[in-house]
């Protein structure tokens, strides 16, 4: 069973194997626009996530992504990258 | 069952949503602001509520939220989004948003600030359609207008021209209108007789009589609505319904 960091509703567990799916994936997504320096793409995913992160269970996530998406405002490159390195660090321990 | 109309993007929001509001309501889902307007303008009337995400693919959800508004009648509408500035709220009620609910949230708090909206109904649009000065309200559509008196409403029957004179005197309330400005505002004619003003402004004194209001004439600048000073050795019967009589003292009592 996919664990969460805090205790959700139970009838949304069945839905968290999705949203790791997706984070995953985004990942990849939110990588490359930082490779091609686009800021605006990186916050606009960064904004949604950390909408629905704590309701899914991942509270630290939002934090996460509220703090990348400050970082890609500012379109702070080096500092999009050490937070992208804490979140892969965060899914390896929760969205595995 | 209640229907709700539902923008927002994400399938992820979508679903919370969903678990949250499926067993009370029939909820439609719609991805961006174009679908939304579609599906919305297409019937207004059969939508209980609306729920708005913010941050779309095709723009900012205030601006279907802004025409949704416009509407003389239309159903509450709720903004659910990350946006959760100061700013960004105040904008969010500028728009004429009923609330504001900032993500992340609890299911519990939006079922119950949805149950709130849809309790207080459809939503009228008055302000558009009067002008409220003080206790005197013109109504714009129906070219009249009334005021409040001893708890009840007085209404005061205008001509047309009437009507436009005290809609001018009322947006500028305080401030003397000269009557050339009155003929270039109202009537827009060079050559209009200015002592027809006066003649519009004799009548519409008379009709004002027992309202709060009076209007002043400055000589030097023209015609202005005021309120009524309350003279000091007013009789309390004449302006406050009082739920017994005050006898007169006897004559040859002493003070």
């Amino acid at each position: 069973m996919q664990h969460t960091e805090i205790p959700i509703d139970s009838d949304l567990y069945e839905l968290v194997p999705q949203f790791c799916d997706t984070r995953k994936k985004e990942l990849a997504i939110i990588e490359e626009h930082l490779n091609n320096k686009d800021f605006f793409k990186v916050a606009r995913i960064c904004h949604s996530v950390k909408g629905i992160a704590k309701p899914y269970g991942f509270p630290t996530l939002e934090k996460l992504f509220r703090e990348l998406e400050d970082m890609a405002n500012a379109q702070d490159n080096l500092s999009t990258k050490k937070q992208l390195a804490l979140i892969r660090a965060y899914f390896e321990k929760y969205c595995v | 069952m209640k229907k709700i109309l539902v923008l927002e993007d994400s399938i992820e929001s979508q679903n919370l949503i969903h678990r949250a509001l499926y067993s009370r309501y029939d909820i439609q889902f719609t991805n961006d602001i174009k679908s939304a307007s579609q599906v919305f303008f297409t019937n207004t009337k059969i939508w209980d509520a609306i729920i708005l995400d913010r941050y779309l693919p095709d723009g900012d959800g205030l601006m279907l939220c802004s025409e949704i508004c416009k509407l003389s009648s239309h159903p509450p509408v709720l903004i659910i989004t990350a946006k959760n500035s100061i700013e960004e709220k105040i904008d969010g009620f500028a728009a004429g948003a009923d609330d504001y609910i900032t993500k992340p949230y609890d299911p519990r708090e939006l079922k119950a600030r949805l149950q709130v909206a849809i309790r207080n109904g459809p939503q009228e649009s008055k302000s558009q359609n009067t002008l409220t000065a003080d206790g005197l309200t013109l109504d714009l559509e129906t070219q009249s207008a009334y005021f409040n008196f001893l708890s009840e409403t007085e209404t005061i029957s205008l001509t047309p021209i009437e009507f436009k004179i005290l809609l001018l005197l009322t947006k500028n309330i305080g401030n003397a209108i000269s009557r050339s400005r009155f003929i270039s505002s109202i009537v827009g004619k060079f050559h209009y007789n200015s002592r027809n003003i006066d003649a519009h402004i004799c009548n519409i004194r008379k009709k004002l009589g027992k309202s709060p209001f009076h209007i002043r004439y400055d000589k030097a600048k023209g015609y202005k609505l005021v309120k009524k000073k309350t003279p000091r050795n007013e009789n309390l019967e004449s302006v406050i319904q009082l739920p017994f009589s005050i006898k007169e003292p006897p004559k040859n009592a002493t003070h």
